[in-house]
C-alpha cells in the first residue's frame, strides 16, 4: 500500500514538474533538411520529386545556360534559403547546404522560428512539424521572390481578370486527390515541362476567312505571357505546304520569345495573356499544316522541342 | 519515498541537461547597422545630366577637331572647354547605348584610351562593366588599354584570350583584334618589339594582378570622385532585380585592391542584401580579401557572424582569408551553429586548413552535418593525415559542390607553396 501511494506521489510530482516546466525550454525543431519531411509526407514528396523545383540545381540545361553556375546570381533561386526568411516579394538569397535539393520543401515552407507554414487553414498544429496557416503561402508574393526575376509575376498582374485565376496556385498547384482520398495542392507544379499545361495555355487555329488562309495563336489559357520567362524559353510557329502532291519543308513563321539582354538585334515577341497573333498563309496550295513547338531554351533543335499544337487544312481547288 | 523522489529528480535533471546539450545553438541576433551607403552618397559627386544626342554632338566635335584648319581649330577650342566628366560621360553613354554602330563604339573607346585623364578616373567602374556586355573583340582590346592607363588590368583576360585564339572560333575582325592586342602588350613592355618577350611580360603582370589585384606599372588614384563612383556601385546591391547586383559584382571583382575598402565598409550597412553581397563578393576574390579584412572587417566580422541575416556569409568570408589563424573563430560555429552555419564553417575550415585529425573525426560522427560540410571535413582530414586525397562519396552531394571544394583546397595549397617560395 505504502509503495502504491509513493508511486502515485512520484507520478503527481512528475506531472507537476512537466506542467511547470517553462515553455521555452522545450526544444524547437531544428529544420536542417527537406529529407526530414519524407517520413510523414511521402506522397507530396513524390510529386515534388517529379517537379522542376526538385531539379532546379542539377538540371543540365540550367547548368549550361548559367555556365555551370559561374553566373552565381542564378544560385539564389535554384537553391534558395527559405523564402519566408525574407520580406514579402523580396528576392531570396542562396543557401549553403544541400543545394542538390534545389527548390525544396523548406524553401517554401520553413519559417524562421522552427515551424512550417501552410496554406491550409485547418492544419493540425500538433503535428511534429508544427504547421500553421500563413496567408503569404497562397499569395503571388511567395512565388515572385524568384519568378519575378524574369517578370512573370508582373505579367500576371497585367493579365485579364478572367485568365488570372486567384494566384499562381490556381494553374500551377491545382487541387488533387492523393492515395487514401486526401486532397491537396499538386506539388509537381505543372508548367512548361508539362504538355497538358502547355496545351491549355494557348490555342492554335487554322482556317480560311474570306478566302484567306490564316493561322492564329491565342494566349487564352495562361495568366502571363507565352512563353513567359525572359531569355530562356522560346515557342516557334512553323508552316508546311503541300504542292503538287509533295509535302514541303517546315518553315518557321514566327518565334515567340523575350531575348537575352545582349541580343540587341531582337525584340520581345512574347504573346501577352489574352492576346492573339495571326499570320496569313499561302492559299495556292493543296494543304497547309501548322505546328507550335515549345523549347525550354532558344538553342534547342526543333526535334528536341515539344509539339504543343498542330493543325492541317486541305484547300479546295 | 524520498529515494523515489531523488531518483525522479535525477532523471529529470539528466534529461534536461541532455536537451540543453543538443540545443546549445549559437545565438543569433538581429543587429542594427548604420546607413553606411546613404552617409557616403549624401555628398557624392554625380555624372553630368545629358542624353545621347548631346553625346553624339560631342563625338562629332572630336572628329572635327582632328580635321585641322580653321574648322578644326574652332572645334578644338570647344573641346578644350569641355570638362573631363562631360567627355567621359558622353563617350560612355555612346558605348552603353549604341548597340548597332560598332565603328562609333570603337571610336568612343579609343578616345577614352588615347587621352591622358590625369587623376580624373571615375570612369573606371563604368568602363569595366563594358567588358561584360561589349561583344566586339577589337573594342575589348581598346577597353583593356584604356583601363591599363589608369591602373587597372581588368581587361587583360580579353587580351590574352584574343592572342591565344587560333581562329577556330569565328570572330569578326580577329586580325584587327590581334594586331591591337600585340600593339598593347608592346606598350605595356615599354615598347619592346619582340612579341615573345612582350607575351612573357604580360603573363607576369597577369599573375601579379590575379594574386593581389595591383598593376605594378600604374597605381590607380584613389581620389574622392572615384570613391563616389564605387559607393554608387555598391548601392546597386540593394536592387531587387538581380541584374544590377550582378553588374556591380562583376565590376568589383575586377577592380584594383583599394576598391575593396569600400566593400569592407559597406559590409556593415543596414541593408541585409548589401551586407550579403559585399561579403560574398569579397569571398570570391581571395586576392583582395585580406585588404578588406585589415581595413574594416577585422573589427566588424564577429558582429556580422552573429547577425541573424549575415552570419553564414561572414563565416564563409572568413574562410576566404585562407589563414590558419581564422580557424579558432570557426570552431564555435562548427560545434554549436545551426545547419547552415555548420556548413559554412566546415567549408571555411577546409580553406583555412587547421585542426587535428582526431577533432575532425569526432565531428564526423555527428549526423547533423550537410553533405557539403561532410565533404569539406573529409577532404581536410585526409589532407591532415597526409594520405592521398580520396574523392569522398557522400549521399546527396552535388558534383558541382565537390568540385568547388576541391578547387578551394587546391587554391589554398597553391598559396602555401607560393608563400614558402617567397620565404
Amino acid at each position: 500500500m505504502k509503495f502504491i501511494s509513493a508511486f502515485f506521489a512520484v507520478l503527481g510530482i512528475a506531472a507537476l514538474a512537466l506542467m511547470l516546466a517553462p515553455q521555452e525550454s522545450l526544444p524547437a525543431t531544428e529544420w536542417y533538411s527537406s529529407t526530414q519531411c519524407l517520413d510523414c509526407h511521402a506522397d507530396v514528396a513524390a510529386e515534388w520529386e517529379s517537379s522542376h523545383h526538385a531539379f532546379a540545381y542539377e538540371n543540365p540545361e540550367v547548368r549550361k545556360l548559367s555556365n555551370d553556375f559561374a553566373n552565381q546570381e542564378c544560385i539564389a533561386c535554384h537553391a534558395p534559403q527559405p523564402v519566408l526568411k525574407f520580406e514579402a516579394g523580396e528576392r531570396v538569397l542562396a543557401r549553403q547546404s544541400q543545394r542538390g535539393l534545389g527548390v525544396d520543401c523548406l524553401a517554401c515552407h520553413a519559417v524562421t522560428d522552427g515551424g512550417v507554414a501552410t496554406n491550409n487553414r485547418q492544419a493540425n498544429g500538433d503535428a511534429p512539424c508544427r504547421p500553421r496557416f500563413v496567408e503569404r503561402m497562397g499569395s503571388v508574393q511567395l512565388c515572385s521572390s524568384c519568378h519575378n526575376q524574369h517578370k512573370t509575376v508582373d505579367q500576371w498582374r497585367g493579365a485579364p481578370d478572367n485568365l488570372k485565376g486567384n494566384n499562381c496556385l490556381t494553374c500551377h498547384m491545382p487541387q488533387e486527390f492523393r492515395k487514401g482520398g486526401r486532397s491537396g495542392s499538386n506539388h509537381a507544379f505543372p508548367a512548361s515541362h508539362d504538355l497538358a499545361a502547355l496545351q491549355s495555355a494557348v490555342s492554335l487555329n487554322l482556317k480560311i476567312e474570306d478566302g484567306v488562309v490564316r493561322t492564329t495563336l491565342t494566349n487564352d489559357g495562361s495568366g502571363h505571357n507565352f512563353p513567359t520567362d525572359e531569355r530562356s524559353r522560346a515557342a516557334d510557329l512553323f508552316v508546311r505546304y503541300q504542292v503538287d502532291g509533295k509535302l514541303g519543308e517546315w518553315q518557321r513563321l514566327y518565334r515567340f520569345r523575350d531575348p537575352y539582354r545582349d541580343e540587341t538585334d531582337l525584340t520581345n515577341t512574347q504573346l501577352p495573356s489574352g492576346q492573339s497573333m495571326s499570320f496569313d498563309l499561302r492559299n495556292d496550295v493543296q494543304s497547309v499544316s501548322v505546328r507550335l513547338i515549345y523549347k525550354t531554351n532558344p538553342f534547342m533543335s526543333d526535334e528536341d522541342g515539344v509539339v504543343v499544337h498542330s493543325a492541317t487544312l486541305a484547300i479546295d481547288e | 519515498m524520498s529515494k523515489y523522489l531523488a531518483l525522479l529528480i535525477a532523471v529529470l535533471a539528466h534529461s534536461c541537461s541532455q536537451q540543453n546539450e543538443v540545443m546549445q545553438i549559437t545565438t543569433l541576433e538581429k543587429h542594427s547597422f548604420d546607413e553606411v551607403i546613404e552617409q557616403h552618397l549624401a555628398d557624392a559627386s554625380t555624372w553630368p545630366e545629358f542624353g545621347i544626342e548631346r553625346a553624339n554632338e560631342m563625338i562629332e566635335l572630336f572628329g572635327m577637331a582632328e580635321l585641322g584648319g580653321a574648322i578644326g581649330q574652332r572645334a578644338q577650342r570647344r573641346v578644350n572647354r569641355l570638362g573631363n566628366n562631360e567627355i567621359q560621360h558622353a563617350l560612355l553613354l555612346i558605348v552603353e547605348t549604341d548597340k548597332q554602330n560598332t565603328a562609333l563604339r570603337r571610336r568612343a573607346y579609343s578616345l577614352l584610351a588615347n587621352r591622358d585623364w590625369q587623376s580624373s578616373n571615375r570612369f573606371i567602374p563604368r568602363l569595366t562593366l563594358r567588358l561584360k556586355y561589349e561583344k566586339d573583340w577589337p573594342s575589348n582590346i581598346i577597353i583593356a588599354r584604356a583601363l591599363a592607363n589608369v591602373g587597372s588590368l581588368a581587361g587583360i583576360d580579353a587580351v590574352k584570350s584574343i592572342l591565344l585564339n587560333s581562329g577556330e572560333d569565328e570572330i569578326d575582325d580577329l586580325d584587327l583584334a590581334k594586331s591591337l592586342a600585340a600593339e598593347f602588350i608592346s606598350e605595356l613592355n615599354a615598347d619592346h618589339d619582340n612579341f615573345e618577350d612582350n607575351w612573357q611580360h604580360l603573363q607576369l603582370l597577369s599573375d601579379v594582378w590575379d594574386k593581389v589585384h595591383a598593376f605594378q606599372g600604374v597605381t590607380t588614384d584613389f581620389n574622392q570622385e572615384y570613391q563616389d563612383e564605387l559607393w554608387s556601385l555598391v548601392a546597386q546591391f540593394r536592387s531587387q532585380p538581380l541584374r544590377p547586383v550582378d553588374d556591380a559584382r562583376f565590376v568589383f571583382i575586377r577592380l584594383e585592391q583599394q576598391a575593396m575598402t569600400v566593400l569592407a565598409a559597406a559590409a556593415s550597412d543596414s541593408n541585409r542584401y548589401v551586407r550579403d553581397h559585399c561579403l560574398q563578393t569579397l569571398t570570391w576574390m581571395p586576392a583582395s580579401s585580406q585588404v578588406a579584412y585589415d581595413f574594416a572587417l577585422k573589427e566588424s566580422l564577429e558582429v556580422l557572424e552573429n547577425d541573424f541575416y549575415s552570419s553564414v556569409r561572414a563565416i564563409e568570408y572568413r574562410g576566404s582569408l585562407m589563414d590558419k589563424i581564422q580557424a579558432d573563430f570557426l570552431w564555435p560555429f562548427i560545434e554549436n551553429g545551426n545547419y547552415e552555419q555548420r556548413t559554412a564553417a566546415a567549408d571555411a575550415l577546409l580553406r583555412c586548413a587547421d585542426y587535428s585529425v582526431a577533432r575532425i573525426d569526432a565531428l564526423l560522427i555527428d549526423q547533423r552535418f550537410s553533405p557539403e560540410a561532410q565533404c569539406s571535413l573529409l577532404l581536410l582530414r585526409d589532407e591532415l593525415r597526409g594520405s592521398e586525397i580520396v574523392i569522398p562519396r557522400i549521399s546527396g552531394l552535388d558534383q558541382n559542390e565537390l568540385t568547388r571544394r576541391l578547387r578551394w583546397q587546391q587554391q589554398r595549397q597553391a598559396l602555401a607553396t607560393d608563400y614558402r617560395k617567397q620565404r
